[in-house]
């Protein structure tokens, strides 16, 4: 068995075990030269205790020269291997390998990349163990395998037992590797390798987390401290080996979206960019290209990114086909590629119906909005106005329909009623345009419902807005609602222009909300992240006032409802109570975005995370248990059948029909997928899928050593770069001996004097005395 | 005042180099340092009177005879003379061995020069025999206090180099000084036990009064060796090389028992023994031999 040693330089100062023998040599050529007298007591005495006195100095000697050897060996780190270490615990080793593949291990440097990096320490270690005759095995964990808590573990090598060609395999295992898109963290790591690995007493386990330590993945480490911490009896050594030690800015596209607008064919659409700056320097002149079907249809610039700081730049593009639209944005090349792209899906139709309401169906009010939605002409808005009386709404489906406006309606029928409260329940917009003909009792007791109904208020009588000639302010105080931010311009003056005469009053008015909505699009943006959650919530939502008259009566109100939104405006669509659409742009522009708003539909859920399962819920009437799924690769696309694993479920509660639950986790690689679900009658149906990067993994931004320690206080650990772990010997894994050797020493320190003193090189304490004072006789004969 | 003592010490007496300097030091010393008269009466027993002859001394004349019979006379005692002593020095090579103020021989030549000083003072007849494996030089017995000289020349030995055998040299010095006396031996005793026993056995057979000075340095009583040392014997050819702290329990052993067993020896021949280290005051034997002298004549 090959000695080895954890700091194998110190090993030469075993020559220092020698010092004992020269210090013994040299005495004897220093040794003094007495003539003596009484020779026949000096011989009797030696000649009684030679055999012992040579002994016990031999002994001593031994003794010596074994205490300098083994505080040298306590120094080096004596390691044993498997016979003799298993004298002392392990019978062993296991070498665990958890290997960071998240996208931010891709970061391209001079040398390779940080994975290649990774590669070659495991490489290293494989083939160090390989050199070792010792029992070994061997383990390789990803990350990536851990991205989801469901799916089975699946690692490389799995206590595979070490011979002396596996340095050739793994080296040859590892050609294939190549890093992930997923974002795992250590945590969903280690906890991976805890539900692989279980305890074990019968082998040493050296767990080696090979990782790139960006400062995103240790940010929280409390509960990974934890965990290693409660896993210490089960983990030998843990040793962690930074592979990556350059310091480089990298963009991400952390976003590509439609902006809420009106999205049809031939209309142009806004598409945003957000691009996250991961560096400590300006990034400047940053070029985004979009991309449709591989071809490159739109590119822009940002001109500056501060460190740390977002940035965003918008495509208008104009469909010329309806239907689902792929996207792709990418940015210029830099050291993380996998983050430098963003996939989107955009749904556009031909246009957008909207349903219009009127008492007759040819009130002015109608015809105002129609030409107002839908001027013709040359202006193109994408919205395909339609007039109905309101016994429309309660004979045909309103689905089809964006939005409905209804406009100085009188009297709804109950399914009218109750259909039009399904549609915006469902998530649609409906607004409520009032004038003379509105029954403001009636209005109270079947749409309101004292906040039971759709309608958001109950209504007072109608007022008129006295004229103001002293001062002359704008009759229409707009907050700054999405609704109104397009006339936030400070030389846009057309609202100011609106000239209100009268107006409906608020009968109770205890649960308005005088907001100003300054953060209107933030809080869009969360509402609709949030929805599923708050759905109950926002059924009782306060109402909104976004606009007020010169005297501050509310004017426009918002209210929820369900999952749809609820708009009132509380004067004429037409010219009778106000001017606001005589020849006023604003109130064209109004209606536009007010079409834009009541339309928009809650996100779908189509962009998923790279590494999040894809779940599908199917009607079991309609749909077969299997879909066909259309995946990315590194050489193009391919198909992938997923199957329902068991019957279809139902859910007591809301009695809806029986669903095939299916589920695909091999979602590791980002890009546009697309799921082709099966009807019982054959018919296929599409449902296309954008898988994304977590952009936050983009952040290259690393760990301190001692930020590290820190973070994993209470923890043993050794640290290495890889670099530095490239100098350690294999050999030297096995059982660490230097605690045996440094019980063993002070056993040895105690029992040298003893022994020393038993060989009387030390003189007793009486005898010291003696020396001092003569007259004591010296301890020996007195006269 | 200075204590008289201090020039019994052997580290003291070594600068004086003549040895009747020394020998007059330490018996003058000695004597300052008692407070009674350390002279003994010659109260010899009368024996007969003996007609005055020219010569004679006046101070022996009976002048009760001559008043009443007008004739001189002289008293005669059982001993016309005082004390006959002999000293018998060793100078054998193992006398040579010391490391303190004097060596053995030195401390050994230091005490018979004293003993000398003080008994032809007191008008004894001394006589000195130096010594190793035969007698090397001898002096005849002599009461003249210029008789020190011969001794000293008797003891003059410029260096110690030959083996010990008592027995020989004890038979010599009885052929030699036949007629009854002290004899003091001053020596190492470093020799064989029975041939020197059987010496002492003839002295006692002989009716001779003996003293015997067993003098020993502190080395050779204490052994305080350190360190690795190299014992070369100064009358044998044997040498040794030892850790000397290790054999130093086995040395004192068997010198303990080497000791007692020259006590005994000695307590059996009826002999005055005193053990003396070199690093003592030289009193201690004109102390052992006053008190000889005094139980011998109680």
């Amino acid at each position: 068995m090959t000695p080895s040693f954890l700091y194998p330089t110190l090993a030469w100062g075993l020559a220092l075990a020698a010092v004992p023998v020269l210090i013994h040599l040299i005495n004897l050529l220093r040794q003094r030269r007495v003539e003596w007298a009484a020779m026949e007591f000096l011989l009797d005495s030696q000649k009684k205790n030679r055999t012992w006195v040579r002994l016990r100095e031999l002994l001593l000697l031994l003794v010596r020269m074994a205490i300098i050897a083994l505080i040298v060996l306590v120094a080096a780190g004596p390691i044993v291997g498997h016979h003799l270490g298993s004298l002392f615990g392990s019978s062993r080793i296991h070498h665990v390998v958890l290997l960071d593949d998240s996208y931010s291990m891709s970061e391209r440097t001079t040398a390779g990349s940080t994975f290649e990096e990774a590669k070659a320490t495991i490489r290293r270690i494989a083939k160090g163990a390989a050199d070792d005759a010792r029992e070994q095995t061997f383990t390789l964990l990803r990350f990536s395998e851990t991205v989801n808590h469901e799916k089975k573990l699946e690692p490389d090598f799995f206590e595979t037992p070490i011979d002396s060609r596996f340095g050739e395999r793994v080296a040859k295992a590892l050609e294939s590797l190549e890093p992930s898109a997923t974002a795992v963290g250590p945590e969903a790591a280690v906890a991976g390798l805890e539900s692989l690995l279980g305890e074990s007493q019968e082998e040493e386990r050296i767990v080696y987390l090979i990782s790139d330590f960006r400062r995103h993945d240790w940010e929280d480490a409390s509960s990974l401290r934890d965990r290693l911490v409660a896993m210490r009896p089960s983990i030998g050594r843990l040793r962690l080996i930074d592979t990556s030690d350059v310091r480089q800015s990298n963009l991400t596209l952390a976003d590509l979206r439609l902006l809420p607008g009106n999205h049809a064919v031939g209309i142009p659409v806004a598409l945003e960019a957000r691009v996250i700056n991961h560096g400590s320097d300006e990034a400047q002149k940053t070029t985004v290209s979009l991309q449709q079907d591989g071809q490159t249809i739109s590119t822009a610039q940002i001109d500056s990114i501060a460190p740390g700081q977002n940035a965003t730049t918008r495509f208008s593009i104009r469909f010329a086909r309806p239907g689902t639209h792929q996207l792709q944005a990418q940015l210029e090349s830099d050291p993380v590629e996998c983050d430098n792209r963003r996939y989107a899906l955009v749904d556009i139709p031909t246009d957008n119906p909207v349903l219009i309401v009127d008492p007759d169906g040819n009130t002015p009010a109608a015809r105002t909005l129609s030409i107002a939605l839908a001027p013709g002409g040359p202006v193109q808005t994408g919205i395909a106005p339609q007039v109905e009386t309101p016994r429309f709404l309660g004979l045909e489906k309103l689905d089809k329909y964006r939005a409905v406006f209804l406009a100085d309606v009188d009297r709804l029928e109950s399914p009218a009623i109750e259909a039009l409260e399904r549609y915006v329940a469902d998530g649609r917009g409906v607004a409520f345009f009032l004038g003379p003909r509105t029954n403001p009792v009636w209005s109270n007791e079947k749409l309101f419902r004292d906040g039971a109904g759709l309608f958001p208020v109950a209504l007072g009588e109608p007022t008129g807005l006295t004229v103001d000639r002293v001062e002359q302010l704008p009759d229409l105080k707009p907050s700054d609602h999405r609704l109104f931010r397009i006339f936030a311009g400070k030389r846009n003056r057309f609202l100011d222009t609106v000239k209100i005469d009268r107006y409906f009053t608020i009968a109770r008015s205890e649960s308005l909300e005088t907001t100003n909505l300054k953060n209107s699009s933030n809080a869009d943006a969360s509402k609709t992240k949030n929805q599923d959650q708050n759905e109950n919530k926002k059924n009782r939502s306060a109402t909104e006032i976004l606009a007020e008259t010169r005297t501050g009566a509310p004017l426009v109100l918002e209210r929820r409802f369900g999952k749809g939104r609820v708009v009132v405006i509380l004067t004429t669509a037409s010219t009778a109570w106000n001017n606001w659409a005589r020849a006023n742009p604003s109130f064209v522009v109004f209606l536009q975005e007010l079409q834009s708003y009541l339309g928009a539909r809650p996100t779908s859920n189509r962009s998923h995370l790279v590494g999040t399962p894809l779940r599908f819920s199917l009607d079991s009437r309609q749909y077969l248990p299997e879909i066909d799924l259309v995946i990315p690769g590194p050489e193009g696309t391919s198909t992938r059948r997923i199957e329902a694993r068991s019957t279809p479920t139902t859910t007591p509660a809301t009695s809806t029909p029986k669903q095939w639950e299916l589920a695909f986790y091999e979602t590791d690689r980002p890009g546009l997928y697309s799921a082709s679900l099966l009807t019982h009658a054959q018919k296929e149906e599409a449902r296309p899928l954008a898988i994304n990067v977590d952009p936050e993994e983009g952040n290259l931004r690393q760990l301190e050593p001692d930020e590290l320690n820190a973070r994993l206080d209470g923890v043993p650990f050794e640290y290495h770069t890889a670099g530095d772990y490239q100098a350690r010997p294999i050999e030297s894994e096995g059982h660490n001996m230097s605690l045996w050797l440094f019980l063993l020493l002070l056993a040895l320190l105690v029992i040298e004097p003893a022994l020393a003193r038993l060989v009387s090189y030390h003189p007793p304490g009486k005898d010291r005395l003696a020396h001092a004072n003569p007259s004591l006789g010296k301890g020996g004969i007195r006269s | 005042m200075a204590d008289p003592n201090r020039f019994l010490q052997p580290e003291i007496l070594r600068r004086v180099t003549r040895l009747d300097l020394r020998a007059r030091q330490v018996v003058e010393g000695f004597l300052a340092g008692r407070h009674r008269s350390p002279y003994f009466g010659q109260s010899i027993e009368f024996r007969q009177h003996r007609e005055y002859a020219p010569g004679d001394d006046l101070r022996h004349l009976d002048w009760k005879v001559w008043g009443r019979q007008d004739r001189l006379y002289i008293k005669q005692y059982e001993e016309d003379t005082n004390l006959r002593a002999t000293l018998l020095v060793d100078v054998s090579a193992s006398m040579r061995y010391g490391r303190g103020a004097m060596n053995k021989f030195e401390y050994a030549s230091t005490i018979a020069a004293s003993l000398a000083y003080l008994l032809l003072r007191q008008q004894d007849a001394v006589g000195c025999m130096t010594f190793d494996e035969k007698i090397r030089r001898t002096a005849p017995q002599r009461t003249k206090q210029n008789h020190l000289d011969a001794i000293l020349q008797t003891l003059d030995v410029s260096r110690p180099a030959q083996k010990t055998d008592l027995e020989t040299v004890l038979v010599r010095a009885a052929e030699t000084f036949p007629r009854r006396g002290l004899m003091i031996l001053v020596s190492d005793l470093l020799t064989d036990r029975k041939p020197l026993f059987r010496g002492l056995k003839l002295l006692a057979g002989r009716g001779h009064d003996t003293i015997l000075f067993h003098v020993l340095d502190d080395d050779e009583l204490d052994f305080p060796f350190e360190g690795s040392t190299r014992f070369e014997g100064l009358e044998h050819n044997s040498q040794l090389t030892c850790n000397p702290r290790a054999l130093r329990e086995g040395y004192l052993d068997a010198m303990g028992r080497y000791l007692d067993e020259i006590r005994e020896g000695c307590a059996a021949y009826r002999i005055d023994y005193t053990l003396l280290r070199t690093s003592q005051p030289l009193d201690a034997a004109l102390a052992a031999l006053l008190g000889h002298r005094g139980r011998a004549f109680r």
